[in-house]
Order: structure tokens, then sequence, then C-alpha cells
């Protein structure tokens, strides 16, 4: 019944084009937009072509530098690229019906006063389209980071849509969904646990990052298999022009790299890898354990195997090994996790109803463990995916027709995690076929979809409508988007302690597939050139989550019960850029809220059904960063606050004398020590707030360029909490006061 | 054009003020304040001095030395009111405990409300229901697959604890050996409760126990049955049996007000087996 759907689905897409392009008398320009020292694709490039009666059509580039101006009539026109900070070029181009190739090569070098086709500024932390935000690595760099290079981990937490548990852990909560909720892909390659176990890091350093698309929800009908957000990377290609090499060292970490043309112009690689020096280095400078070890290790290949067509392969492999929480007790705190994947990609645009087609192969697989020796804890999930995606230009629609065959291999040994719940080798598949029309209709953007999944193993197909909308009006853009979703693969973890991170990945248990609807509607504005303001407002819903089950004293084991969660909330945006440098501030209000039920609370807390904020909920939270010169060195700053997180707060403590067999004998029966706790995440964690200042300068000695770096993070020392623990105490806190130091050499490119 | 660097150095200074001003918050581990109890004990109507464990909740798991209350218990029915007397207990395991005593013997049928005081208000109490005077009595013996008989307890309001003690006979002497008696036959019946002494079972228990050793077998006269007469208080909460990963759960069979644990009431009783000799040679004894 499925296939047979792909096909007419097929079948008729292949019929339009076909009887659009025999009826059209006009012709396509498409190409490639590239920058001519690196030969790296350029994103946002703004391409206007102009006929002799000054009537102009435009198209922005998109992450493979690719644009397409679909629907010309027959005729002569006047292609104007322009990029900020590039010159600009002017090319005539004689529009004949079929496909006019016309790739350009962009040199840096300002040519102010050019027009913009599109209104915003790519980039920044108030450019949002309901829930869609661009990033790009220059965005990443206006924020303090603990070493000379930024990283896209380090960006992330500025964002009012994410909420972090805090500096250690690598745990995104992004708008009220949980970090397993989240889907992260690298060049199209699922990353189960991209984040490192320090806050600051990931295993996408901005070195390496050529754009991201990151949606923290009302994703369209291209994504799925995740719950809450969505999280697009796209690796740099390497330079195609000529060799260059970097290294750089901290107390945080050492990195290198090398890319170049194996080549010219049309092969080239890149290759970089980070290793944590944290411990020791860091620990001896602030004289505090910091046990965090942690690498990555990425390579791109990159070719132009024509002029319409590239292809790549990229490899990551990340590890991390180290304590969470309590340090005096590994059992649980030692935590380890690997992520390796690989993947494939071809573009290629035949002379073809103005298609583009897009087709990826990819590997993932993710291990994670808990603790060491034969009571660890582990988990492992192994994927492996083809998808492609067809995209055809017309005069006011693109059509993105595309489909996605998964197969995911899991294990885990759980040692008693849950009670009820064991995972054991399981293999399963998913099919899904999307559709999705992009219109351009004057100042409106319409994209609805729909998403259809079939997956075999849980003998369910999900149909989810998914829809966005943009009207733009030059300095006013209102947005909307909204979808359904659904996570057939959920990761389980134990919430009740903070700092249990270790998550097993597994089919929705019971069937109980979780899904969820998006409503995102936002508004943005720029009164005045280098103001940009943007407000949000987001309403997610959870159904069918697996949370574990509270009790009132500590238990090594907890039973899986269903949950329904629902979060909402507001973010406000502004951004000011100008001569003095670029300040961004965010401030968002947000509430989660889980409901679950069980026969045991009706016995501790009076009632079956429990709703409690989870603990993620952070209800305030804000930033503010931005980057200035100052007497010819760079200054970022961040000032970073939350307010505090909820936790299940112990009543106290008492003794327990098990009256079960019988009578008891106080007077020799001393009981066993017990805690208490109230109702579950009832009572709020303090505050959270750091600041953190960088300085850097760059200098130029001899071929290499040489950048030094000096900051604080934390700058005031605020301890800023992570984890308590009731029993004995013990606090663990986040990072203190952290004087960083860091040098980068640049050579060649 | 307006000086924006201004409110970038304005957000700044607001910023570092606002971080300057409050380095550090401690978290409240507890919500603590000594005010509530926990109570741990039955009233035993057949003796003269009652012993209940009345536990501070503390905010620390070391918990408080000084209680600051004092304990009464006032017989509901006749309004004597009886005080209690602190005894500070150090156990065999080190810790102490706060144990109050009272020379008080409550009737059986009795209706009393136990109270821990503090600055003169009822901090935390619990009332319970002595149960009445039983007499237990042997039903007919069952003999087959599972040799059984009943010990019929009429009027009893529950029944907890049952177990069978046998007197064992070996080459280094006689010694009491207990098996306990499954909870799930140990029920309740129209006019009181049942316990169904399975006598395949215990026969096998016994010989797992003692497989590696010289037993010469048992002295059928002194076999008894024992357990305790509870108050109704003493019912598991539905549907869980008294499991103790559950009953480890404040709040879960309490009737304590104002604080936890549990204060029940209850007797025991211990009935030798009253089978003839050729019954106890047929169930195979």
């Amino acid at each position: 019944m499925r296939v047979p759907l792909l096909f007419r689905l097929t079948a008729a897409l292949g019929l339009l084009f076909a009887a659009h392009g025999a009826l059209a008398q006009t012709g396509t320009v498409r190409g490639f937009i590239t920058d001519v020292a690196s030969g790296q694709p350029l994103i946002g490039v703004n391409v206007l072509a102009t006929n002799t009666d000054g009537e102009g059509r435009g198209a922005a580039t998109n992450v493979d530098g690719l644009y397409t101006i679909a629907d010309l009539p027959v005729g002569t026109y006047v292609l104007r690229v322009t990029y900020v900070g590039y010159q600009t070029i002017r090319d005539t181009v004689r529009v004949a019906e079929g496909t006019e190739l016309r790739s350009y090569e962009l040199a840096e070098g300002a040519e102010l006063g050019d027009v913009s086709v599109t209104a915003e500024r790519p980039g920044g932390a108030a450019d949002v389209t309901a829930g869609l935000q661009r990033i790009q690595p220059q965005d990443i760099e206006l924020v303090p980071a603990p070493d000379v290079s930024g990283d896209l981990a380090n960006y992330l937490t500025t964002l009012p849509s994410v909420v972090t548990s805090g500096d250690q852990g690598g745990q995104l909560f992004i708008r009220g969904g949980e970090p397993s909720q989240n889907q992260v892909r690298l060049d199209g390659i699922p990353i189960y646990q991209p984040f490192h176990l320090l806050g600051f890091y990931s295993a996408f350093p901005s070195d390496i990052v050529s754009g991201v698309d990151f949606s923290a929800g009302g994703y369209g009908a291209q994504y799925g298999g995740f719950l809450s957000s969505v999280l697009d990377v796209t690796a740099r290609n390497g330079n195609k022009r000529a060799f260059q090499s970097t290294g750089s060292v901290s107390p945080f970490l050492v990195a290198g790299g090398v890319e170049g043309p194996l080549v010219e112009d049309a092969l080239s690689i890149m290759v970089s890898g980070r290793r944590a020096v944290v411990d020791p280095i860091g620990s001896e400078i602030v004289g505090r354990d910091l046990p965090y070890a942690f690498s990555d290790v990425f390579g791109k290949a990159h070719a132009r195997l024509s002029a319409v067509s590239q292809m790549s392969v990229t490899g990551i492999h990340t590890s991390d090994d180290g304590l969470v929480g309590d340090p005096l007790s590994p059992a649980t705190s030692q935590l380890q996790w690997t992520n390796t994947g690989a993947g494939l990609r071809l573009l290629y645009l035949p002379d073809l109803f103005d298609l583009t087609a897009d087709v990826g192969l990819s590997y993932s697989s993710h291990e994670m463990q808990q603790g060491a020796g034969s009571a660890a804890r582990t988990s492992s999930i192994n994927r492996f995916g083809a998808e492609f995606q067809l995209t055809h230009s017309a005069r006011i629609v693109d059509i993105h027709f595309g489909g996605q065959l998964e197969a995911f291999e899991l294990d885990a040994v759980l040692e008693g995690l849950f009670s009820d719940f064991n995972v054991e080798r399981q293999t399963v598949t998913e099919a899904a076929a999307f559709f999705e029309p992009d219109f351009i209709l004057g100042p409106l953007r319409l994209r609805p979809g729909v998403r259809v999944t079939s997956a075999p193993s849980e003998r369910a197909v999900f149909v989810e409508p998914r829809g966005r909308a943009v009207l733009d009006l030059g300095a006013h853009r209102l947005s909307a988007a909204a979808g359904l979703y659904h996570q057939s693969l959920v990761g389980l973890n134990d919430r009740r302690d903070a700092t249990s991170l270790f998550t097993a990945w597994t089919s929705a248990p019971d069937g109980r597939t979780p899904t969820g609807a998006h409503f995102i509607g936002g508004y943005k504005v720029r009164p005045r050139p280098g103001i940009d303001l943007a407000v949000e407002g987001f309403y997610k819903t959870f159904n069918r989550l697996s949370v574990g089950e509270f009790v009132s004293t500590p238990t090594f084991s907890t039973a899986l019960r269903r949950a329904d969660g629902a979060a909402a909330g507001a973010d406000v945006r502004l951004e000011l850029n100008g001569s003095f440098g670029s300040l961004s501030a965010t401030y968002a209000l947000a509430s989660v809220r889980y409901r679950t039920s069980s026969p045991t609370y009706e016995v501790i807390y009076g009632a079956e059904e429990l709703a409690y904020h989870p603990s993620h909920d952070r209800r305030h939270q804000a930033s503010v960063f931005g980057g200035t010169e100052v007497f010819g060195f760079n200054v970022t700053a961040r000032w970073q606050y939350g307010s505090g997180l909820p936790f299940s707060q112990a009543l106290g403590f008492d003794r327990f004398l098990y009256i079960g067999d019988g009578p008891v004998d106080p007077t020799t029966d001393a009981g066993e020590p017990r805690v208490v706790y109230g109702d579950p995440f009832a009572a709020r964690l303090p505050d959270y707030h750091r600041f953190d200042i960088s300085v850097d300068r760059e200098f130029e000695l001899g071929a290499a360029t040489v950048t030094g770096q000096i900051g604080l993070i934390n700058a005031y020392d605020r301890r800023n909490l992570l984890a308590f623990d009731v029993f004995t105490l013990r606090r663990t806190d986040q990072l203190p006061l952290f004087p960083v130091f860091g040098l980068k050499v640049d050579l060649g490119g | 054009m307006p000086d924006l660097l201004r409110p970038f150095r304005l957000a700044l200074c607001c910023a570092l003020a606002l971080g300057l001003a409050a380095c550090e918050e401690n978290v409240p581990p507890t919500s603590a304040d000594g005010s509530s109890f926990t109570i741990w004990g039955q009233l035993d109507p057949t003796v003269a001095t009652q012993a209940v464990r009345v536990e501070p909740i503390a905010p620390t798991i070391d918990g408080i030395a000084e209680i600051g209350a004092t304990v009464e218990s006032e017989d509901l029915v006749t309004g004597e009111v009886t005080p209690w007397r602190d005894s500070l207990i150090t156990f065999a395991d080190g810790s102490r405990g706060h144990v109050f005593l009272a020379d008080y013997q409550p009737p059986y049928g009795a209706r009393v409300e136990f109270r821990v005081v503090r600055d003169g208000e009822t901090a935390t109490s619990a009332r319970v229901t002595v149960p009445p005077l039983v007499t237990p009595f042997f039903g007919e013996v069952s003999i087959g697959v599972r040799s059984t008989v009943d010990l019929v307890l009429p009027g009893a309001p529950r029944v907890v604890g049952a177990d069978v003690a046998y007197d064992l006979l070996s080459d280094a002497g006689d010694f009491l050996e207990f098996v306990e008696v499954d909870p799930s036959l140990v029920t309740s019946i129209d006019f009181g409760w049942r316990v169904t002494i399975d006598f395949s079972r215990q026969v096998e228990v016994l010989r797992g126990r003692f497989r590696q050793r010289d037993i010469n077998g048992f002295d059928a006269s002194l076999v008894r049955v024992r357990g305790a007469v509870a108050s109704e208080e003493w019912a598991a909460p539905f549907p869980f049996p008294f499991s103790p990963a559950f009953v480890i759960q404040p709040g879960t069979v309490s009737n304590v007000r104002g604080g936890f644990g549990f204060l029940g009431a209850a007797y025991a009783f211990d009935v030798p087996l009253e089978v003839g000799e050729d019954v106890l040679n047929r169930l195979g004894l």
C-alpha cells in the first residue's frame, strides 16, 4: 500500500513537471556561488535577474551556494550577484527555454550601496522565523569561549529557546523538549549525543561549520523521527585553492586541523581534531578536580564531479569520559559515550524539469556507558539511513519531495534501572516520504507539507501535516509554523536525579510512540538599520512520554510510567549591530508541565494523577552578549541568567521500622535511616548566572596568523550549583572562576 | 547617529552589578524544622508497659538529639489521659533514638489517640483501635496433594506475622526453627481471620534449610502456630502487599497525622498444633 502511494505521487509529480516544461516559454537560471579564495559555497548570496524593462526577480543561495531563478520569460537579463563583504558581480545572460547554468566566484571587498533582495541580514540572535534560526560561524565567534576558536554548543546556550542544566553534562533542553528529542545532523548524519561533557563544547567547532539551521520547533516535513527540535549542521567543504592548517592550545583543549585541494578546484579534503586537556591542566589552574576527557575528530572530502554535480564524504568520531555529579559515587556519576558517523552526499542538477536532486547515505553509531565493570549500564544504537530530496523550481513555487529509509539496531544493559522494563537487542525500521511545496506569493511565503511515515516494526503509520507561513513586509515580518510529530525511538532517562544522564535508546515502551504538536508565532521588526527586535510565542505538546515513577524515598530502580506534557512560552530578542560591534540581548519566559499517573500515587500523594514541572522547567532565562573592538583588540562578553530549576526537596530524615512482618520492638529495633521527599520537583534550586569575557587579537608573523586570547570564565566566581545530594549534603558546583589563555596559529589559506 | 555603544556599556555594567550582588546561594536541603515526628510501634493489651518510638523529622541524616516534645495518650472511650516518659536508647548499631514508655495497659477493644505535643500543640498524632480478645481454634485437616490445616481466629480484625515453630532434633541438641506462613494463606473470613498452614510447603522449606545438616526430625507435640492479632490499621494499602520497597514510602500504611510512621495495636498468639499423632503421620511429619 505504501510503495504504490509513493509511486503514484512520483508519477503525478513527473507528469506535472513534464506538462509545466512543455507548456512554458520560459527558462531557468541557476548555479553555484563560491568564494574565489577558497572555493567554499557562500550562503545567503543575493542573485537578482533584471530584464530590459527593469523588472527583476531574485533568489538567495542555500547551504550549497546554489541559487535558482525559475520561469524567467525568454529574453536577456542582467544578473547581479551581491553579498555583504564581497564585491558585486554583474553579468548579462540570454535566457532561452530550458536551464542556463551560471556559477560565480565572489572576491572579498566591500561594495556598499547595493540593493539586497532579502531584507534581513542573515544570522544573528534576532533573526528567527517561526522557530527557525540560521546560525553562521561569525555568530558563534561573538560568544566568549574558553579557547580561541568558538563552538556551536557555546553559542546555543545563549539562545532563549535553549535550557541547559549546567556547564557539565551536555544536556540541551529546547523549548520544553528533552535532549533525546532533539534531532542533530551533520551533513545529514544523525549524531545522538553531540554535546561534550563540558557545556562549552560539541562535535561542532566553529572552524568546521559552514551554516546551521536550528529549528526550536515547527520544523518542516523534511525532518522526522524526533519530537522537539532540529539542529541541522552543514560542514565546510575545505579549501579548493590552497592548503591551510591551524593549531591552538588553551587550558581546556588542544586542537588542530588541515585542509586543502587534492585536485585544485575539484577535490578538497578537510581534517580536524580536538582533545580536552582540562584534566589535568585546567584542574591545576583552578585547584579542583575537573575529571572531563573528551575528543573529536572530523573529516570531509568534497568533490565537484562536474558543473552540475557534487559529492561529499563526511566522517566524525567523538568520545567523552568523565564524572558528572558526585565524584565520590563513581558507580552512578562515571559516564562515557562515543559517536561515530559517516555519510555520503550527492548533489545533482539534472537538465530535466529544473530539478535539484539531493541523495544521501549515512551510518551513525552511538554508545553510552554509566559506571564500570560488570554492573555498568550500557546502551548502543546503530543506524543506517538512505534519503533523497528532489526540488522542482517554478515561478511561484519550489516543490520539495523526498523519502527516507532508516534501519536501527538497538541494544542495552540497564542493570535494573527500570524495574518493569528492560531493553533487548532490537531492530527497528522506518520509511518516510514527504511532500512540501514552498509558495512565494509576493511578500507571503507559504510552505504547507505532509510527512507520511511507516514503521513496520511498530505496525504503525503516521501522517503528519506541517505548515509554515512568513509574511515579509520589509521592516516587519510575521511568521507562524505548526505541525504534528512523532518519535519512534525514545531515549529513556531516570530524571529523578539531575545528574542521571545515562540515556537508553529503545523503541517506544509498550508501543507508546510519543507524539506531539507544535504551534509557533512570531513577529520581527527592524525599526532602523542595525536594530532588530523579534518576539516569538510557542506551544508544544508531548504525549505518551515514558518517565520514571516517583516515590518518596530514594530507590535504585524505578518503574516507567506514561506522561503527557505541554510547554508554553515566549521570548524576546534584541540585536544591535553597528560600527561599535554587535550586542544581543534575549529573554525567555517558559513553563513546562508533565502529567503522569500511577496507582502508587494514590497512596503516596493522595491522588492517582500527578502534575509536576520537570527538572528542565526554567521559568526565566536571559542573556546579553556581544563583541566590540577596543584598541585593536577584539573583546567579547556574555552574561547569562537562568532562574532556578525544579528539584525534589527532602522534607527531612527519619528512621524506618519495617512493620510488614508484624509488631516491632521499638526498644531494640534501631530501624533504617530514611530520607523523606516532598512532592516531586516542587522546590527550586538557586538561580544560575555567570559572566564570561574574552579578549583576543590577531598578529601576522610571516606566513602565519597568530591569535592570542585571554579571558575569564565565570568572572565573578558565582558558585552555581549543578547537583545536590540530600543524603550527604554534598553539593556539586559548576565551573568556578576560570582564567583562560589561548593561542592559535593559522598557516596558509 | 545615536551612540549605540551606550546600551552595550550599560548592559555590561548591569550584568556585573547583578552578578556581584549575589555570588552564592545555599540550597535548603530539607524543609524540616523538627516540628513534626515519625512514630513507630504498637499498643499491646497484654502487657502493662507500652513502648513507642518517636523520631523527629530532622534536617540532616544525623537526626536531632533533643526531641523538644512531650507524649501522651488518651483513651477515647473513658477520656483517661496517660503521660509517656522519654527514654533515649542507644541501639546495637550505635544509633540513638527516643523511645517513649508508659505504664499503661489498654483494654481490648479500646480506641486510643496517641499524641506528640510540642509547644502545647499536638504536632503529630495517631488513632488506633485495640483488637478484641480472640480465642483461636483449629479447623479440619485436609490431606491430599497439599496437606493443610486451618487456624481460625474468630473476631480478629487482622492477623500479621504468622509462622510455625518447630522443635528440631539434632545430635548437637534440640533447637527452635520458625517457618513463615505464606501471607497469601492468611486470609479474612466472614467472622474473623484464618491462617492456613500448608504442611507440604512447610516441610519443603525445612528440608531446604537443613539439607546439609544432620536433623533427626522434630518433636510433633511441640509444634506451635504463632502470630499477632492486629488492629485494622495494619491493612496493606491497595493493591500492594507488604513489600519492603513500597512500605518504606512515607505515607503508606500510615494512620499518623502531621508526621510519618505507623502506630498499630496488636498482641501475640502462640497456640500448640492440636492434631493427633495419626494425622501427623498421614501428613508425613
